[in-house]
């Protein structure tokens, strides 16, 4: 007998299993729609009512928000032994998903952006553009209520430039940077007027990474023209520049929306054996979260055909 | 009820109150603006300490003795000094370094070393230059050319700075095609993008060359040198090329780039430098600025020829000619006419 092509397994639609995981998924998908279309959303009854939600694995909470920073230092030896300060604007987005590897593991990815300008004296200006990955697995190490404590590994790579307008032979220095570290957050979910929100506390620290940096007073002419590369990649770690972003997030529901508030301090330096780099910056930014449930993917799809 | 696990909640607090520690205590940072003089006067002496490449070249070329430079000069400076006043104490002492790649820059003035051109025949003459282009010539991109009554192709390139397309040369040589040579003049050309006149120089040669080598600096004292790395040239074969004999002219002002320009073209066997000594500046600059955010230029990579000889004070020609009073008041330029013999199998 010829096998069924798409067989009613344990997942098939027409089992009891697979019946309620398809009922399961069109209710996870209706949720945000009730959510959004509800005139007066219904106040949680308690802090533990909102601690105790099954985070399912298809789960996405998206957030996006706009900030405007404060540099405090910015100093590149290679274009300028003076320290500049200025601001920059920053867009940051995070997205936080639980693994497909376990209930209480969790991937990470933060997406930031940054352009700047900042000055030295009056006359002195350098423009600073970056562009900051953070891809993390965080391993939920306490939860207690309406407390969670994650921790676990990240790797971070860093792209950006700085233009120092006055230079005339070595305007920009590139960075760029590939760290292997370690992330903490520590997490509280409350309510404020009977409406959900949550705050968390993030720690990112890099330990262990390379960075692009030229050696010394070495040209990009020679580097890039020439093709005398050797010597621009150092090895860097807390040994070297101590490395540390804080963002304190916190995560208020609005009638339909989800306000994000975020107070970053991002503090990331390296000293090589010729050169060395700073920059710190204090930012403030708002902004929304989107949470969202992932549809199966397409291939898994046929399961719930009615063949 | 469960106890609240203070200690595991505890560890992300300590770690962020370690971590804050840590940063504070290890925060790199530059240096904080000043206007005093002093401040100044030291910030650039010690930059240029640990940052110029020629300081021991120098010291055996006319004995520069840096820490005397320093002791002469700061009796020079207190704080009471106007801007421009210090601006000209500091500006005397880098021109110390004779270098004209090596300038200070206020917003109200830029100093120069113009000792490699100063004092020497200029020999390059702008009525003079008009009278050997005549009317009937052709200008872009900051290029003149034009073939000379003698049937040679003359080409003036007055500067680096200005970029040309490798499709402008190929044209150029299509319309010297009838010539028996070709002169390039670079004279008065002060230099510019290095890249630009390698791929010139590269559209004479027939195949990869080495034409010098390339150090930098690797650290704060005067001999802290990378290993010099060989610098090539290399063409383009699929681009039309120029075989046939060439003159450069060039003067003390050819400097920089020019100088670089002159480097390579010398190591061509079709190749005749006439003219004077090249101006030099072999140093490969770069900026930095004083903590009064005046910026300073400086030469950081010394470049070498292929004998691993510096060539920061010039490149002499092979054909050493200077204009001469009788033909400039005959309209003649003596350099372009010697050049014309030279190419004409005269001299």
């Amino acid at each position: 007998m010829t096998p069924h092509p798409f067989p009613r397994t344990a997942s098939s639609p027409y089992s009891d299993n697979g019946m309620k995981r398809t009922l399961f998924q069109i209710f996870l998908l209706l949720v945000p729609a009730c959510l959004l279309a509800q005139e007066d959303p219904q106040p949680a009854a308690s802090s533990d009512a909102a601690s105790d939600v099954l985070i399912p694995a298809n789960f996405t909470r998206s957030g996006t928000t706009i900030s405007l920073g404060l540099i405090s230092t910015s100093f590149d030896s290679y274009l300028s032994p003076n320290n500049y300060i200025g601001f920059d604007l920053d867009l940051l987005g995070e997205d936080w998903r639980r693994s497909v590897w376990g209930d209480n593991l969790f991937r990470q990815s933060i997406y930031e952006t940054t352009v700047g300008l900042t000055m030295a004296g009056s006359t002195s200006s350098t423009l600073v553009a970056n562009e900051t990955y953070t891809h993390a697995y965080a391993w939920r190490v306490v939860r207690f209520g309406p407390f969670d404590l994650y921790a676990g590994p990240e790797l971070q790579a860093r792209v950006g430039a700085l233009y120092n307008t006055r230079n005339s032979n070595n305007p920009v220095n590139l960075k760029l940077g590939l760290h292997a570290g370690g992330m903490a957050m520590a997490e509280v979910r409350y309510n404020i007027g009977g409406l959900p929100a949550r705050t968390s506390y993030q720690l990112d620290l890099p330990l262990l990474g390379a960075v692009f940096s030229p050696p010394y007073t070495q040209s990009y002419y020679a580097m890039f023209d020439l093709r005398q590369l050797g010597g621009t990649v150092h090895f860097v770690s807390p040994f070297n520049g101590f490395s540390l972003r804080r963002i304190l997030t916190t995560d208020l529901t609005l009638r339909h929306s989800i306000l994000r508030v975020v107070l970053e301090n991002d503090s990331y330096q390296y000293r090589t054996s010729t050169n060395s780099y700073a920059q710190r910056t204090f930012r403030l930014g708002v902004g929304f979260v989107f949470n969202s449930y992932a549809i199966r993917p397409r291939e898994k799809a046929f399961d719930y055909l009615p063949y | 009820m469960p106890s609240v696990p203070v200690k595991k909640l505890s560890i992300i607090f300590l770690i962020n109150i370690g971590a804050a520690l840590v940063c504070l205590t290890s925060c790199i940072k530059g240096e904080p603006y000043s206007s005093s003089p002093t401040d100044n006067f030291e910030a650039l002496w010690q930059l240029l300490d640990e940052r110029y490449c020629f300081f021991d070249y120098k010291r055996d070329a006319y004995g520069l003795d840096w820490d005397e430079v320093h002791e002469r000069y700061s009796s020079l400076v207190n704080d009471s000094l106007t801007n421009r006043q210090l601006f000209d104490v500091l500006s005397a002492m880098v021109n110390e370094l004779r270098d004209g790649h090596t300038n200070l820059i206020w917003d109200f003035g830029t100093s120069r070393y113009t000792g490699f051109y100063a004092g020497y025949p200029r020999n390059f003459d702008s009525e003079l230059f008009s009278r050997t282009l005549g009317t009937d010539y052709y200008y872009t991109s900051g290029i003149y050319y034009t073939r000379l009554p003698e049937n040679i192709g003359y080409l003036y390139i007055g500067s680096f700075s200005t970029s040309f397309s490798q499709r402008l040369i190929t044209e150029i040589f299509r319309y010297f095609e009838p010539c028996i040579g070709l002169i390039i003049d670079v004279r008065d050309n002060g230099g510019g993008d290095l890249t630009l006149a390698q791929d010139l120089a590269a559209r004479f040669m027939e195949e990869k060359t080495l034409v010098g080598y390339i150090a930098h600096k690797t650290g704060p004292a005067h001999d802290a040198f990378s290993e010099p790395q060989p610098v090539y040239v290399e063409p383009d074969t699929t681009l039309l090329r120029w075989d046939r004999p060439v003159c450069v002219l060039c003067n003390r002002l050819s400097y920089s780039a020019t100088n670089d320009f002159v480097r390579n073209m010398r190591l061509l066997p079709q190749v005749t430098i006439v003219g004077d000594r090249t101006g030099g500046g072999s140093g490969l600059p770069m900026s930095t600025e004083l903590p009064n955010g005046w910026s300073l230029r400086y030469s950081s990579s010394p470049m070498y020829d292929v004998e691993m000889q510096h060539t920061e004070f010039g490149i002499d020609p092979d054909v050493p000619v200077n204009i001469l009073a009788a033909d400039r008041q005959r309209g003649v330029d003596t350099i372009v006419r010697i050049a014309t013999l030279i190419l004409q199998g005269g001299v």
